[in-house]
């Protein structure tokens, strides 16, 4: 019965529930009525948490009608599949780059980050996952610092050198 | 007169033309690949404006937008599979005539449609956006309170089934706004202490992490399918003139339809073309043969869908408030060049408003050829694996991110709105409303507060206002409608359930 009930939009909105009920907390550090007028600036978030906690509660009765009347399909289960391994890997993919990235550099880094993407995401060409990713990263390298002048993340102590041969 | 010879200049300009058909061809494909979409284009293509003059790089961004809207059908009529959401309903007629063999014909009825439904819209918002314009002159905190509201309402309400849903999304949007320093008395909301936050959330790394990144995660998920899709080739066949006679007044209904909803805050193209099929069965002397592959069931959701391009983009020149979800985007692209687009936009810098003007009708007018272009190398172009694209959207994705201020917090920012659209999109709930209510958070904040101020904290001198008044007064009724719909389950217009009803009656 418990499991039954354990629906994704049910987790979401008992998660917006507790999350916003712990920010209206924090408005009490945002100051008084009286040093700003009648509408501080606590007076609009705490209007807005409020309303999150009330339309989160509305997600979850119509939830769990949803799943009394048998109206809510089966996928809208938390499921854990070979996909959300694939997923997790995406993830830390992503966040390993973005740590990564102001100490190796965008010359470096993005080449390896985007052939490791491609053969996660299912790539088998060999041509274009040792083509695109090199010519990418050279070409935005180009148009970016070159005609755009963004300085894309040059990395740190021999990355830095490696950078600077390009831009 | 001075102005329109100053944006004709601006706009017929080899390198002016020269994006303005990049920007449709663009459009176009970036529409019609499944799980690439209009917004999703602009707002990576923001941070390639960044070396461009405001003016040139906002013609780009109109003209991708124009394309966008219509390279959604191309797919759904070769294969029932709408590459945007505003697509959908063309596939109703434009998948079963293409089955009959006619998909050059279907695509020819689409394309021309689009381009008329287009340009009548851009006539109307060259029209009326000035004089609009002069009317928001007078605004002030009450009214501009009272359109941020309609706005959020109207998106909110456009859930449909997922009603909540949208409100909860479209809340936690204006809960996002409001971190930072707070404009009106530089105390610090939900930074946590850190310095990153203090700013506030940037909205275009957030808007292109609920995009891109966000659709990227949910391809990591699922898989890259083989579609199964044959190989198709076509060939448009534009409709001939006597056909298009024929249509006129499906056309003309549509056209209007599709402006007004377009014109409505945050109601997009996807409402316009289900509200447009729907009427086209309501007027039409044959409704069951909708469904079956009629040009009618092609003409009303396609003049529709593109009508309401020009609407959406009324309220965002003229009030600074976004149409639709690639409105909203395109407000990044004003801001990325210092510009805050709204009525002080049409004092100031005219000229850019009426290059717009014109870059819209050139784009509609590129339109023809793009399409035709794109339909005919679309089953090359549909070969590109999503394993080789994923990996180079996100590329652009982070380096756009970055390029705004330099900075890697707006990275994480994208990062984070990519693990949020992600969620987003698996669980049904809509991403538009986040980004809008983005948008329009601080707006409707300070003016209610300032409002407040100015009217000595009573609430009722907002209501009492004409024009806020009026425009609260609407709000609260279509409010009531959907919600009274929802509540009853009947059909509501404004979601397009009646299109859905209709065509299932017509088909049944």
């Amino acid at each position: 019965m418990v499991k039954r009930f354990i629906k994704a939009d049910l987790v979401i909105s008992a998660i917006t529930f507790i999350g916003a009920l712990y920010l209206l907390l924090e408005t009490r550090t945002f100051g008084t009525l009286d040093a700003f007028g009648k509408l501080g600036p606590d007076y609009w978030p705490k209007f807005v948490l409020v309303a999150i906690m009330a339309v989160s509660v509305g997600v979850a009765f119509n939830t769990i009608k949803g799943v009394l009347k048998g109206t809510i399909e089966a996928s809208k289960n938390i499921e854990f599949t070979k996909g959300s391994v694939r997923l997790i890997f995406a993830i830390s993919l992503i966040g390993g780059y973005l740590i990564l990235l102001p100490y190796v550099g965008f010359l470096v880094l993005t080449p390896i980050q985007m052939i490791a993407f491609m053969l996660l995401l299912g790539e088998k060409s060999k041509v274009w996952i040792f083509t695109i990713p090199f010519v990418l990263t050279i070409g935005v390298i180009l148009v970016f610092t070159k005609v755009m002048y963004v300085p894309l993340p040059r990395g740190v102590g021999i990355f830095l050198e490696i950078s600077h041969l390009l831009y | 007169m001075d102005i329109w010879l100053v944006a004709f200049d601006n706009v017929f300009s080899l390198w002016a033309m020269f994006l303005i058909a990049g920007g449709v061809l663009m459009g176009v494909m970036l529409g019609a690949v499944p799980g690439l979409n209009s917004p999703m284009g602009t707002a990576l293509l923001i941070p390639f404006t960044y070396a461009m003059d405001s003016t040139h790089g906002l013609l780009l961004l109109a003209a991708v937008y124009c394309g966008g809207t219509f390279g959604g059908s191309i797919s759904a009529i070769l294969f029932n599979v709408p590459g945007a959401p505003e697509a959908s309903v063309t596939g109703f007629d434009g998948y079963p005539m293409a089955k009959k063999g006619k998909a050059g014909r279907a695509l020819g009825f689409a394309i021309m449609c689009s381009c008329l439904g287009g340009l009548f819209s851009v006539a109307v918002m060259n029209m009326i956006s000035p004089l609009l314009a002069k009317v928001a002159l007078t605004f002030s905190e009450p009214e501009y309170f009272a359109l941020a509201i309609a706005a959020l309402t109207l998106i909110a309400s456009l859930g449909g089934d997922k009603m909540f849903k949208a409100f909860l999304v479209g809340l936690i949007g204006l809960l996002i706004a409001t971190i930072g320093i707070d404009p009106m008395t530089s105390i610090e909301r939900f930074t946590f202490g850190s310095a990153g936050l203090m700013a506030g959330i940037n909205f275009i790394p957030a808007l292109i992490g609920a995009f891109a990144v966000g659709e990227i995660l949910a391809t990591s998920e699922t898989g890259i399918k083989k579609s199964g899709e044959k190989v198709v080739k076509v060939s448009t066949e534009l409709p001939k003139f006597i056909e298009m006679i024929k249509l006129r007044w499906t056309i003309l209904r549509s056209a209007v339809i599709g402006t007004l909803i377009g014109i409505l805050p945050g109601v997009g193209a996807t409402t316009a073309a289900f509200v447009g099929y729907s009427e086209a069965v309501r007027w039409s002397k044959h409704p069951e043969k909708f469904g079956t592959g009629i040009p009618e069931g092609i003409a009303a959701p396609e003049t529709c869908n593109n009508a309401a391009t020009g609407g959406a983009m009324v309220p965002l020149l003229t009030l600074g408030i976004p149409g639709s979800a690639t409105t909203a985007v395109i407000i990044g692209g004003f801001l990325v060049h210092g510009l805050q687009p709204g009525p002080m936009l049409f004092l100031n810098q005219p000229d850019l408003m009426y290059s717009i003007f014109i870059a819209m009708y050139m784009s509609n007018i590129f339109m023809l050829f793009s399409g035709v272009i794109v339909a005919k190398l679309f089953s090359n172009f549909r070969k590109i694996r999503y394993s080789i694209l994923g990996p180079c959207i996100f590329v652009f994705a982070t380096v756009g991110a970055f390029g705004i201020s330099n900075s890697m917090a707006d990275v994480w920012v994208m990062f984070a709105f990519g693990l949020l659209g992600y969620v987003m999109k698996k669980y049904d709930f809509p991403i538009a409303p986040l980004i809008i209510a983005l948008v329009l958070g601080e707006l409707a904040e300070i003016s209610l507060r300032r409002g407040m101020r100015m009217e000595d904290y009573d609430l009722s001198a907002f209501l009492m206002r004409p024009i806020s008044g009026t425009i609260l007064l609407i709000t609260l009724i279509t409010l009531s409608i959907t919600i009274y719909s929802k509540f009853k389950k009947k059909p509501n217009v404004l979601t397009g359930d009646l299109a859905i009803s209709k065509k299932e009656e017509a088909t049944s």
